[in-house]
């Protein structure tokens, strides 16, 4: 733990400050949440800023604003793929995606695909691709609520993570999507605005000069040059740029940020919701890496490693540093807001990725798969609100028994998925005629068994550095599938289409899509406004 | 017939297969979809195409010539820094070019599809 009793004491007051007006606007939302369009995509009544400020604030994620700076204050430059490898993911949802998505879906991923192909099969495929997504990425997220409540408040890791799963469930069963998009955009602003005041502070200590933190970084790193160069992290050439396509191929197809799309009302504020991700994200991107290098410069290897291996705890240490180093008043102000701020950042993304997880199960498993699309709207919020209980409770259970494991891998893994099996199959549905059903559940078969398939035989899962059979050599040295999978993804939904017959209604479909997805015309509407 | 009339609902619970097809060529609006999908591929495709290839090479130098990225360029800060900010560079001007343009090329067939159909785009659709 880095700060005293009456720094917890601070955090404490930050923290249930958060909690009570996340849960404020839960209870505020329950009214507009209540039927389907309303739970699920918030009515479609946002705005394309909000929109964007809630997307912003999926990126602002514990593991980018504490895993970013800290791999970059421990490795230097290594750190910053992650930063420019996100935010190019942002040109393919802007130029191919994000509009097109808009005007052809309802409420999932799948409503593009099945729009022209048969909906059971894609469904039902391209739902096992999502909740697996999802799984990884909740995981990845609570299992880092653990460890980052033990390091930050006084709290037991077992309990953070148990109260982190009731909080998210809450807000999604009765806020549903409205709710989850205040509190994301709550937090948005809270983590931008920190994450920028820390900066500010930063930059002035070295007279707004990005030199001389540079220079002052590599000199404390202890590694010259070398710290601000490639190569301390990624020992293995292939894997940063597998990594690197994993992250900017992945975005498009990660579930809980493509559904937000739905939740304005034409495809032109689609448009603007991803121009504010781009803005908002890009610059707090570029920040973190600036924390990560201010955390090497002022806070140095050993203190931050001593604190948490990984370096999660660089930024928090930097800014005790900034406020005032330990045992000051500011110092212990700005530790505890900036922990605050990170608890309350990994609420928000839970509950994110828990109500994409629900509407996968209930709009395109239980009414489109299981019910053949024969069931009401009610019926549908029912069951994604029971799917809700039942992906937090999974989700809590397995997040309790990895809990030791170093599962950082899996939102990589999330990513790789996501651009192996997703992709292929929402820009083959969107812009390729010939494509057909067997083409699509091949793809996503084939992307989603790849892109795991690859990571358990790699040197995540087994070997000396892995999660078992240590005595073991990994069967590739890869940490990060993405070079292999995406290629074998786009390759079987090629293979699929071409080597079976023409699916002449998906070809005439097509052309409807394509009227629809490049027109908005018979789009899904927004509610109202009361 | 009126395209209005093959094309209610949507992706609805009745389900996709149900929506008639397909579209009325006599509308008109096919060709205008037409254009703007030509027009999409024309500015879109070569836009992505850039980007994507800046990043691509961006990650290919960093992996495979450390010392060329590794040359200082402005004090300590070096080619490889400089390839990491040019990437949100890019980014920005790619949304921004694609904001612009897409503003003045698309948007305005988009109004005329609309028009055709005797709708405009923002308002509530009848169901």
């Amino acid at each position: 733990m880095i700060v005293s009793a009456h720094g917890h004491l601070f955090t404490s007051l930050f923290f249930f400050g958060f909690i009570a007006l996340s849960l404020g606007l839960t209870w505020w939302s329950m009214r507009r949440a209540r039927d389907a369009a309303g739970f699920f995509v918030a009515g479609r009544r946002l705005t394309g800023w909000q929109n964007g400020l809630a997307i912003s604030g999926d990126y602002m994620s514990a593991a980018s604003f504490l895993g970013i700076a800290g791999l970059v204050s421990l490795f230097g430059f290594d750190g910053l793929l992650y930063s420019f490898g996100f935010i190019v993911g942002w040109v393919v949802i802007v130029l191919l995606v994000a509009e097109p998505l808009r005007n052809s879906g309802k409420y999932t991923l799948s409503d593009v695909m099945a729009f022209r192909l048969r909906a059971r099969p894609v469904r039902a495929a391209a739902a096992v691709s999502s909740v697996t997504i999802g799984l990884f990425y909740l995981l990845a997220q609570l299992v880092g609520a653990g460890a980052i409540a033990s390091l930050l408040l006084p709290i037991q890791p077992d309990n953070a993570i148990i109260l982190v799963g009731i909080l998210m469930v809450v807000y999604v069963l009765f806020g549903g999507m409205v709710a989850t998009t205040y509190v994301q955009i709550v937090k948005a602003v809270l983590v931008f605005g920190a994450t920028m005041f820390l900066t500010v502070l930063l930059m002035s200590r070295f007279n707004f000069s990005v030199d001389a933190l540079l220079s002052a970084a590599a000199t404390a790193s202890g590694k010259g040059d070398a710290f601000l160069e490639p190569g301390l992290y990624f020992t293995n050439k292939l894997d940063l740029v597998s990594l690197g396509l994993g992250l900017a191929l992945g975005t498009a197809g990660l579930p809980h940020i493509m559904m937000r799309f739905y939740t304005v009302p034409v495809a032109k504020d689609a448009r603007t919701s991803a121009n504010w991700v781009i803005g908002v994200v890009g610059l707090y991107l570029v920040m973190t890496t600036v924390l990560g290098f201010g955390a090497a410069a002022l806070v140095g290897r050993n203190t931050i490693i001593a604190a948490n291996k990984a370096g999660n705890s660089a930024a928090p240490l930097l800014a005790l540093q900034l406020g005032g180093g330990q045992g000051t008043l500011g110092g212990e102000i700005l530790v505890a807001f900036i922990s605050a701020v990170t608890f309350a950042t990994i609420l928000a993304v839970v509950a994110g990725l828990i109500i994409a997880a629900a509407t996968n199960i209930a709009h395109d498993v239980y009414t489109h798969v299981i019910k053949a699309g024969a069931s009401s709207e009610k019926t549908e919020v029912k069951v994604a609100k029971l799917a809700t209980i039942a992906v937090g409770v999974a989700a809590i259970a397995l997040a309790l028994v990895t809990k030791s494991l170093n599962v950082a891998f899996l939102v990589g893994l999330a990513f790789a998925v996501a651009a192996s099996a997703n992709l292929p199959v929402i820009l083959y549905s969107l812009y390729w005629k010939r494509f057909n059903t067997t083409g699509a559940v091949a793809a996503l078969i084939a992307g989603v068994a790849s892109a795991v398939g690859l990571v358990l035989v790699g040197p995540a899962v087994i070997g000396p550095k892995g999660l078992m059979l240590t005595d073991v050599q990994p069967l590739i040295s890869l940490i990060n599938p993405g070079i292999i999978s995406i290629p074998i993804g786009f390759l079987a939904g090629w293979l699929g289409t071409v080597l079976t017959a023409r699916d002449l209604t998906s070809e005439e479909r097509f052309l409807a899509l394509q009227v629809r997805a490049l027109t908005g015309f018979g789009s899904e509407q927004g509610a109202k406004s009361h | 017939m009126a395209l209005s009339e093959t094309m209610p609902g949507g992706v609805g619970h009745a389900g996709a297969s149900q929506i008639p097809l397909p579209l009325a060529d006599k509308t008109g609006a096919n060709a205008i979809v037409k254009e703007i999908a030509r027009r999409r591929v024309q500015v879109v495709l070569p836009l992505f195409l850039c980007s994507f290839a800046a990043y691509v090479t961006t990650l290919l130098a960093l992996s495979y010539f450390p010392g060329l990225v590794g040359h200082k360029m402005f004090g300590s800060i070096n080619l490889a820094y400089v390839l990491a900010l040019a990437q949100f560079a890019i980014t920005f001007l790619t949304a921004i070019i694609y904001a612009l343009w897409a503003r003045r090329a698309i948007d305005p067939l988009v109004s005329d599809a609309f028009a055709i159909l005797g709708r405009a785009p923002a308002m509530g659709s009848v169901r």
